[in-house]
């Protein structure tokens, strides 16, 4: 079973809101990580991605129920590794969960506020 | 090493390095099997004020294969937790510790044990008590006694340890990794042509003063195995992947799923048998995708070494390496277990799926008079068939480099006579802690003061 077999394929986010719609992205507010990671994981729910592990379970072992962590709670911090800027090949983090977004319009924006 | 920082990456995260795991039928309790996985290698027992603890970041696991798929069917998982009781002294302790719950002990350690069986998990004990390190005599004074306090029965004859323990594998490390020139045989080295060694010399254990972090789990042998009595061993550990250090909080931040980093299940089959640019890949991977490794197994490295490095002292083995022909002697033995019918009433096959896994046959018997060179000893009861806390793996892994173990699947074949005798020249009386005969086997750990 490859690392990989856990987690979710690249989804989609053209739908994302026109760059005009969305709130202006500040260099702290991505810093920051909640703000945005939040915003990523509202849109994968609408997406319905499903996060990739719920339980502290390395790659390398197929899924076997619920193990002794949670799942990622609101509480947690949320971080954004961009990937990919060209194709906007996002990878979400939070809790004991990953999802892997493609967005690049948000990954423009990440861009944008770092540089 | 057995596998004491085998791998360039593992190597830097020694809370994350497994070092040795053992798989055997408890001898005083022969309805159990024991297994242990250390962590942590080479602990200097005088390495305060912060001495050694498991990592509360990582996730350690024992799993268990009891249908020969190389995939986990029972595991357990061991979560730590570090409680520190006063952040204003640099003190690991401010007076002697004698019991677990000293109020002298600043730095302690909690873990929770979890079970995943057929699917379901289940946590079988949560705030277990780890015991402090070995520190002196004045700070441990009743070691032992501190450390039996940290032996814990759980339901279901289920027994539990975790904590520092003495390093009880031995090996000559300085000689082997000085080109494995093995000091009882030193004379027959080639010496690059140097000509340094005049006379044979004693083995030196390497590990003979350090100690290590033991995971430690004794269970009913009816809890591990499947349709047949055979069972595949080995222990993980990993990480989640993202860390990052939040400056603000003046923390570290662990946050997505955890992924492997550390695996062992045959001792020295990463250390000796991967190559170094693919040990750490190794350790990423199940034993069930070991099928990508197996040639390195089928042509070990070290079976070529061996001639050119002893010149004459290894002819048979040198034609053997030279026709190019497949070790299916060492195939079987670390990656499918040993059929029936290749070893008098002995078997310990898992079928035919190559995984490096620690393969134990539940139904031998503790032997009564072990010897510590397993079954090539004529003992089944040791390596390869699981592993116990004294055998001497690395001489019986280097006679089955050197041929020993060919005649198994080629009767026609002689082993070189050195075969059947190369060592590194140690045994099990070189570890000076020595072992128990109890849960958890291991020695009492090295003691700081002792051991400077």
């Amino acid at each position: 079973m490859s690392t990989q077999s856990h987690i979710d394929p690249p989804v989609d986010l053209s739908a994302d809101p026109a760059p005009a719609q969305r709130e202006p992205m500040s260099r702290r507010s991505v810093l920051r990580g909640a703000a945005v990671g939040a915003g990523a994981i509202g849109l994968a729910s609408v997406a319905g991605i499903t996060p990739a592990l719920a339980s502290p379970r390395p790659a390398s072992r197929p899924a076997a129920g619920k193990a002794g962590a949670p799942a990622a709670a609101s509480a947690d911090p949320i971080v954004v590794y961009l990937r990919d800027a060209a194709s906007g090949e996002l990878e979400v983090f939070a809790g004991n969960t990953q999802v892997r977004l493609h967005d690049p319009a948000m990954a423009a924006r990440l861009t944008r506020a770092i540089r | 090493m057995s596998s004491h920082r085998e791998a360039p990456e593992i190597s830097k995260d020694p809370v994350a390095d497994s070092t040795d795991v053992y798989a055997f039928v408890s001898p005083d309790r022969p309805g159990t099997v024991t297994l242990i996985a250390n962590y942590i290698p080479l602990q200097g027992p005088a390495g305060g004020p912060n001495f050694y603890e498991f990592g509360d970041d990582v996730l350690y696991e024992i799993h268990v294969d009891n249908d020969g798929d190389g995939q986990p069917d029972v595991t357990y998982q061991f979560r730590f937790r570090t409680q520190l009781r006063d952040r204003d002294t640099f003190l690991y302790n401010t007076g002697p510790i004698l019991s677990l719950d000293s109020p002298n002990w600043n730095s302690r350690q909690f873990y929770t044990v979890t079970r995943i069986r057929h699917g379901h998990t289940q946590t079988l004990a949560q705030d277990l008590a780890c015991p402090p390190c070995n520190i002196g005599p004045l700070s441990t004074p009743h070691y032992a006694q501190l450390a039996r306090e940290a032996v814990h029965h759980l339901s279901g004859g289920i027994t539990v340890f975790a904590g520092q323990r003495a390093e009880g594998f031995y090996v000559d490390l300085g000689s082997i990794f000085d080109l494995a020139n093995l000091r009882p045989f030193q004379t027959l080295h080639n010496q690059f042509g140097m000509h340094v060694f005049s006379h044979n010399a004693p083995g030196v254990n390497a590990t003979a003063a350090v100690n290590v972090h033991s995971i430690a789990i004794q269970v009913p042998i009816s809890a591990l195995t499947g349709s047949g009595p055979v069972i595949g061993v080995w222990t993980s550990a990993s990480r989640q992947r993202v860390q990052l250090f939040d400056a603000a909080l003046d923390t570290n931040l662990w946050s997505g799923p955890f992924h492997q980093v550390s695996r062992l299940g045959n001792p020295l089959f990463n250390e000796v048998l991967v190559p170094l640019g693919r040990k750490d890949e190794w350790n990423r991977q199940p034993p069930s995708d070991d099928k990508q490794f197996a040639s390195y197994v089928a042509h070990p490295e070290l079976a070529g070494l061996l001639p050119v490095l002893y010149p004459g002292v290894f002819p048979n083995l040198a034609k053997l390496v030279a026709a190019g022909t497949a070790r299916a002697d060492l195939e079987a033995i670390l990656l499918t277990g040993i059929p029936s019918g290749i070893v008098p009433g002995f078997q310990n096959f898992t079928g035919p799926v190559l995984a490096d896994m620690l393969r134990l046959n539940t139904k031998i018997a503790p032997s009564k008079k072990p010897n510590q060179l397993g079954l090539i000893g004529g003992d089944p009861a040791g390596f390869p068939n699981g592993r116990r806390v004294f055998d001497d793996v690395v001489t019986i892994e280097l006679r089955a480099i050197a041929g020993v173990t060919f005649p198994l699947v080629d009767k026609a074949f002689k082993p070189d006579a050195a075969a059947g005798v190369v060592t590194d020249g140690l045994t099990a009386a070189s570890v000076p802690s020595g072992y128990l005969n109890h849960f958890p086997y291991l020695g009492v750990p090295y003691s700081g003061y002792d051991t400077p």
